[in-house]
């Protein structure tokens, strides 16, 4: 057992001075498991979304706060949290799900504009801002200020009213949440219509709810168990074979630490999400 | 024995990819193209470093290319999560 571990992890004459864990058997194989779980987590979170799927952490509260927080590093004034545009992000996001598309427009040709005049809100101006498969209110905020059109609705001092609706259902097979910010001016503002002669439209949108398991995080952490596992076997081989001074026709160990190094910090920093 | 010319190069192509993906963020076609073009530089260093030691054999390419094979599948089943 001890021999077979040694062979295993560390580089020794009985292996070719080359751990077994590092084989092209073996690499093949951690590509081969990877994937296995992949499919399988996947085919689970889509039987038992409750159980295995993606968990958000996103509330209309938060969307709402941080936004303001935004208007505010500008000096503009808060928006005011609109139940009738609340009612038309809710509808917008309701219908997404159920006629299954992920764009401003419907494939029927609807617009935003209708869901936002069909809560009676008569606008002088509006925008929305759509998010989805984000983790958290401040990764869809942070999201859209990167951008600049959806930064443009965020910041936009003619809007005075905000609607917002976090829904989270299943969008073309696959369990998500959806983030809708609708943004607008009533015609009866006066201070809008003093500095706008025409009626404008701008548009721009947003996310999913929480099961037991979040499969982003465990594939991010099953990403990394793997990544630094590889990283250590690495570093043993490489401080070995130096130590013994091994000329081996391989792989330069210690490029493939570069190469592990930087994949371990993209799998850490990496988030989920995408705006619309 | 290391050679910092090397190893600067693929410092530098791996980094810009890096840099790539974040720049890029929540817009997973382009990312996703980054990380494949990454994988291949990287395969690609990896012959060009082992030509110049005189050193290139199937095996050592083959080494390579699973390492970028793992990179890719990590990458881009994190951003294809949805």
């Amino acid at each position: 057992m001890k021999k077979f571990l040694r062979n295993f992890f560390l580089p020794h004459p009985d292996n070719n001075h080359k751990a077994h864990a590092l084989h092209h058997f073996s690499l093949a194989a951690y590509v081969a498991v990877f994937l296995l779980v992949q499919f399988t987590t996947s085919a689970l979170a889509n039987h038992y979304p409750r159980v295995l799927g993606f968990a958000t952490n996103i509330t209309v509260n938060d969307v709402f706060r941080y936004t303001n927080e935004e208007r505010e590093k500008n000096q503009i004034s808060d928006l005011t949290l609109n139940d009738k545009l609340n009612l038309a992000a809710q509808r917008k996001a309701e219908d997404m799900f159920s006629r299954g598309y992920w764009s401003h427009n419907s494939p029927q040709g609807t617009t935003p504009w209708s869901f936002i005049t069909q809560a009676n809100y008569y606008y002088l101006l509006a925008g929305e801002n759509l998010a989805r498969d984000f983790n958290d209110s401040q990764a869809v905020v942070n999201a859209w200020m990167k951008s600049s059109t959806h930064k443009e609705n965020i910041v936009n001092s003619k809007y005075k009213d905000i609607g917002i609706a976090v829904v989270n259902g299943r969008l073309n097979g696959i369990e998500t949440t959806l983030v809708v910010q609708m943004f607008g001016a009533q015609l009866n503002d006066k201070e809008v219509l003093s500095s706008s002669a025409a009626s404008t439209l701008t548009q721009s949108p947003l996310p999913p709810a929480p099961p037991a398991i979040n499969l982003f995080s465990l594939t991010k952490r099953f990403s990394l168990v793997l990544t630094i596992g590889l990283l250590i076997l690495l570093l043993l081989d490489v401080l070995l074979i130096y130590r013994r001074k091994i000329f081996r026709l391989a792989g330069n160990s210690l490029a493939h630490m570069v190469f592990l190094i930087m994949l371990s910090f993209a799998v850490a920093l990496i988030s989920r999400g995408s705006i619309l | 024995m290391i050679q910092p010319f090397d190893f600067f190069i693929l410092t530098t192509l791996l980094a810009g990819g890096f840099f790539g993906i974040f720049y890029f963020s929540y817009d997973r076609g382009l990312q996703s193209l980054i990380i494949l073009f990454m994988g291949i530089a990287y395969v690609l260093w990896g012959v060009w470093h082992h030509k110049k030691e005189g050193l290139l054999v199937f095996r050592v390419i083959l080494e390579y290319a699973l390492f970028a094979g793992i990179g890719i599948i990590i990458l881009l089943s994190l951003i294809n999560k949805t």
